[in-house]
């Protein structure tokens, strides 16, 4: 934010141009093509998504009837609803916990340069590079119930993705696969910016690897910690 | 004698983090290893339950491509022209957006730029039915505008772009205003060149995300002119469950060009998604 601040301050002495409709004007010219597809394709839409679930419509999707709040009324009263929701609540946190563990582990491990470290590197940011409906069909094919990976290793006959005591876990482990490429880059990016001072004078003081972890990596980076968290939600 | 040791001590240091690394990698480079090993396995090996293939045969590959009830090249070919059109497109606005956000003054900027930034809290499930509803109403179905035209700007690009732009020296700008350099014109000869790394990161990354879209282009496809790759590889599930190899072949087929994008823009791709990570 302080940056947007002198950005302001030092733009100032532009303005002498001030006088001239065309300069005066450009800068929202230069907004128009990004503005446009924002309103038509998300500003446009939201809005009418919100409108929309207050009426009843036909098939095309025009508002008919006006329904006030009982289209929320009636998903409120629907148990397969808040069932959806308390899974959808176990596989965000799941997912969550589990990708940041998976991220800070391998962000750690490659938090500073050896032989070997940029592949290693790269195969970790992988995944950012997978799309989900490839991973899912690869995934389908590990998770497969008679010739699949998991089940030929550990000789089981699970149907890993049908039953109900496994499905929430195969699902959140794919996504967790999938989101670990991002979480590496963000939380190998946090870790660079702890300053270097702190892990020295905690040294001086005797401090372990763990010690270090605990007391300045972790909340150091918490900030980078949240948002990959809360990107989950998306 | 002391160094010694401590250069020793280093050594014996990074072998170790080297092997600690070794079972997280295998864990992670898995799924995508043992498609690929299914994919090039002579069928009846599948149903055995090999791991890896006693002989390499590309039959799964060549069928993909020669199914008469399948066009995967089309599939390939749009997925390209899709995701390059989307790629170019906002590569263009993003940077004339930030351009203004960085170098420019003008009222209400703030609670604009605050606008393009609440964007990216609204999930795409918000807004993908109503724009389902516009985009047929204006015939717009099956169509390569329709995979297009939706996603030629994004805060995300906007941000990464801006971020970069800020930290371009105050005195180019005040030098070549002095000259009496236009703003398009500092922006086409100055900017432009000297943001090449970070276009770069923007372009790849905007490639990655569209060339592995599924959701919006399923909904708006139903024919073999317009349907991208990732609608096209779930299809072959479709067309034949028990053909495991055909999937995976078609699998690795669909991450190749994705993967060589990231394999050659690594470095850039990590450095300007951490830019944007670290300096918000």
């Amino acid at each position: 934010m302080p940056k947007e601040v002198s950005t302001a301050k030092q733009s100032g002495p532009y303005m002498s141009h001030k006088g001239r409709l065309y300069d005066r004007i450009e800068p929202y010219l230069l907004l128009l093509p990004a503005f446009s597809i924002f309103s038509v394709f998300l500003f446009y839409p939201f809005l009418r998504t919100i409108y929309l679930s207050f009426f009843l419509t036909d098939k095309f999707g025009n508002a008919k009837v006006f329904w006030g709040v009982r289209n929320y009324s009636d998903l409120f009263a629907s148990s397969s609803f808040w069932a959806s929701i308390s899974v959808t609540f176990q596989f965000v946190l799941i997912v969550a916990f589990g990708s940041l563990i998976v991220g800070m582990i391998t962000s750690l491990l490659t938090a500073r340069e050896y032989p070997g470290s940029t592949i290693i590197s790269a195969s970790y940011a992988m995944p950012v590079a997978i799309a989900s409906a490839a991973a899912s069909m690869a995934f389908r094919m590990v998770f497969h119930p008679t010739n699949g990976l998991l089940n030929i290793l550990f000789g089981t006959q699970i149907n890993w993705l049908g039953s109900p005591e496994w499905a929430l876990f195969s699902v959140s482990a794919v996504t967790i696969w999938l989101q670990s490429g991002i979480n590496f880059i963000f939380i190998s990016a946090g870790l660079r910016g702890v300053s270097d001072e702190l892990y020295e004078s905690a040294s001086i003081d005797g401090a372990g690897y763990f010690r270090k972890l605990f007391s300045i990596t972790i909340p150091s980076i918490s900030p980078t910690l949240f948002f990959p968290s809360y990107n989950k939600y998306n | 004698m002391k160094r010694l040791t401590m250069s020793k001590k280093r050594k014996l240091n990074n072998i170790a983090l080297v092997f600690m690394n070794l079972p997280i990698m295998l864990l992670i480079l898995t799924p995508l290893l043992y498609t690929l090993s299914i994919s090039i396995m002579p069928p009846s090996e599948i149903y055995k339950n090999t791991l890896i293939p006693s002989s390499i045969s590309f039959d799964n590959y060549v069928r993909a491509f020669t199914n008469p009830a399948y066009s995967f090249s089309k599939y390939i070919q749009n997925s390209f022209v899709v995701s390059i059109s989307v790629m170019l497109g906002q590569m263009l606005t993003c940077s004339l957006a930030a351009f203004s956000f960085s170098f420019l003054d003008f009222k209400g900027k703030n609670i604009l730029f605050l606008l393009v930034l609440s964007t990216m809290m609204v999930p795409g499930e918000a807004t993908i039915i109503a724009n389902y509803l516009s985009i047929s109403k204006w015939g717009w179905r099956n169509s390569y505008q329709a995979l297009i035209v939706p996603y030629l700007t994004s805060a995300m690009g906007i941000f990464l772009l801006r971020q970069h732009y800020l930290a371009f020296p105050k005195e180019l700008r005040e030098a070549s205003r002095i000259d009496g350099c236009s703003n398009l014109r500092f922006l086409n000869s100055i900017v432009f060149p000297l943001s090449k790394p970070a276009l770069g990161a923007l372009g790849a990354y905007v490639f990655l995300n569209t060339w592995n879209q599924y959701m919006w282009p399923l909904l708006v496809t139903d024919s073999d002119a317009y349907r991208t790759v990732q609608v096209g590889i779930s299809m072959l599930y479709d067309i034949d469950a028990e053909a495991l190899g055909l999937m995976m072949a078609g699998v690795i087929i669909v991450i190749v060009p994705s993967l060589s994008i990231f394999v050659f823009m690594q470095k850039q791709l990590i450095n300007g998604l951490m830019a944007g990570a670290v300096k918000g």
